[in-house]
C-alpha cells in the first residue's frame, strides 16, 4: 500500500502579452516563402508597377503630341497643320503602344 | 479644376456602369447633359475612349487569371479553350458588323436624344427582369448560344441598353450558369473594346486642338479602378441573383429621362 506519493509538479502558466499573440500582417511578395503563411500579399512585383509606369509615360507622351493645330486665325485652313504626322499618326501610335505596355505589365510574372 | 473633377466623375460613372448592368453609354450621356459639359464633339469622344481603355484594362486585370490559362491552353491545343476562344469571336461578329457598317447613324442616336435613351433603359430593365427570373439548368456554352449573346450586345450598341445587362440576361435565358455568364460577357467585350478604341485612334479621329492632359489622366484612372470594383462587385451580383434590383433601377431611371425629354 505504499505508494510513493510523487512531489506535485507545478504548473506553469506562460502568458503573452498582446503583441506577441498576434502576428501582425507583413506586406510579402507573391512567390516568397512567407507568401504561404497567409499574409498579406503584395499582388504585383515592383516590375511590374515600372512597366505600368512606362506604358503610362508612352500614353502621355502620345497625347503630348497630340497638342496643338490651332489655326491662327479662323479665315485661315492649313490641314497640314491639322492633319500632320506627328497629330494623327505618330501620337495614336504611341498611345496604342502604350496601352499594350499596361497590358503587359498585368501578365509579367 | 473643374475640368478635371468633370472628368473624375465621368471616369467613375463610366468605370461603374461598363459593368453594372446599367448602360454606361446611357448614364455618361445623363451625366454629360446634367454636369452641362460643353465640351466639343472632338473632345468628347476622345474622352470616351481613354475612359473605355481605362474599362478595358480594368477588365483584363480581373480576369487576368483566366485570359492567361485560355491562351496558354489553346497554345497546347486543349480543344475546350480552343473552342472557348472561338465563341468570343462568333460572339464579337455582330457587334463588328453593327459597328462598321452603321457608325454615323449611331454618331447621330448619341447625340444627347433623352427620349430614345430613356426608352432603352426601360428594355434593359425588362431583360434584367426575366433574365434574373430564368429558371436554372446550367446548359453548356455554345457556338449558337454565343451567337445569340453576340446579337444581344450588338443591340447593346443603342444608348440606354446595358451590354453587360443585355448579354448575361440572354446567356441566362438561355440556361447558361451564372458563373459562366457573367465570365463570358466580361471576356467576350475585351477585343471588341480594344478593338473598337484602337480604330478610333488610328482614324485619326482624336484630333482635339485643346486636350487637357491632367483631366484625361484623371478620367483614366478614375474609370480603371472604379472598373476593377465594380467588376468584381457585378460577378456577385449575377452569382446572388440580384440583378432584379437594377432592373428596378433602370426603369425608375429610364422613366425619368422619359419625363425630362417631354418637359
Amino acid at each position: 500500500m505504499s505508494q510513493s506519493k510523487e512531489p506535485r509538479k507545478k504548473k506553469v502558466v506562460v502568458t503573452r502579452g498582446k503583441k506577441a499573440k498576434r502576428k501582425t500582417p507583413s506586406v510579402v511578395r507573391k512567390g516568397s516563402k512567407a507568401a504561404d503563411d497567409g499574409t498579406f500579399q503584395l499582388l504585383f512585383t515592383k516590375k511590374n508597377y515600372m512597366w505600368v509606369l512606362i506604358g503610362l509615360g508612352f500614353m502621355f507622351l502620345g497625347f503630348l503630341l497630340m497638342l496643338g493645330g490651332e489655326q491662327s486665325s479662323p479665315e485661315v485652313w492649313e490641314p497640314e497643320k491639322i492633319y500632320s504626322f506627328r497629330r494623327i499618326t505618330l501620337a495614336p501610335f504611341l498611345i496604342l503602344v502604350g496601352l499594350g505596355i499596361q497590358i503587359y505589365a498585368i501578365f509579367k510574372k | 479644376m473643374m475640368e478635371v473633377l468633370k472628368a473624375l466623375v465621368l471616369g467613375v460613372i463610366q468605370g461603374l456602369t461598363e459593368f453594372l448592368p446599367v448602360s454606361s453609354s446611357g448614364h455618361l450621356e445623363l451625366a454629360r447633359v446634367i454636369l452641362r459639359d460643353e465640351s466639343t464633339a472632338e473632345l468628347g469622344l476622345l474622352m470616351s475612349v481613354v475612359l473605355h481603355f481605362g474599362t478595358a484594362l480594368a477588365t483584363v486585370f480581373v480576369f487576368r487569371k483566366d485570359i492567361s490559362s485560355l491562351f496558354s491552353r489553346a497554345l497546347a491545343r486543349d480543344q475546350k479553350s480552343v473552342n472557348y476562344l472561338l465563341w468570343i469571336i462568333a460572339s464579337m461578329i455582330p457587334a463588328a458588323l453593327v459597328g462598321l457598317f452603321f457608325d454615323d447613324i449611331l454618331d447621330q442616336l448619341f447625340n444627347k436624344n433623352l427620349l430614345l435613351v430613356g426608352g432603352m433603359l426601360l428594355i434593359t430593365a425588362l431583360l434584367l427582369w426575366f433574365g434574373d427570373r430564368s429558371h436554372q439548368v446550367e446548359r453548356a456554352l455554345g457556338l449558337k448560344s454565343a451567337i445569340i449573346i453576340g446579337l444581344a450586345q450588338a443591340l447593346a450598341i443603342l444608348p440606354g441598353i446595358s451590354r453587360s445587362g443585355a448579354t448575361i440576361s440572354m446567356a441566362l435565358l438561355l440556361k447558361i450558369s451564372r458563373e459562366e455568364a457573367a465570365r463570358f460577357s466580361f471576356l467576350m467585350v475585351v477585343p471588341l473594346i480594344i478593338g473598337k478604341m484602337s480604330k478610333d485612334v488610328l482614324d485619326g479621329a482624336l484630333i482635339a486642338p485643346d486636350i487637357d492632359l491632367l483631366a484625361l489622366g484623371a478620367g483614366f484612372i478614375a474609370a480603371c479602378i472604379s472598373g476593377v470594383l465594380a467588376c468584381q462587385w457585378m460577378i456577385k451580383i449575377v452569382q446572388n441573383a440580384q440583378l432584379v434590383y437594377f432592373a428596378i433601377y433602370c426603369a425608375l431611371v429610364g422613366s425619368t429621362a422619359i419625363i425630362i425629354s417631354q418637359i
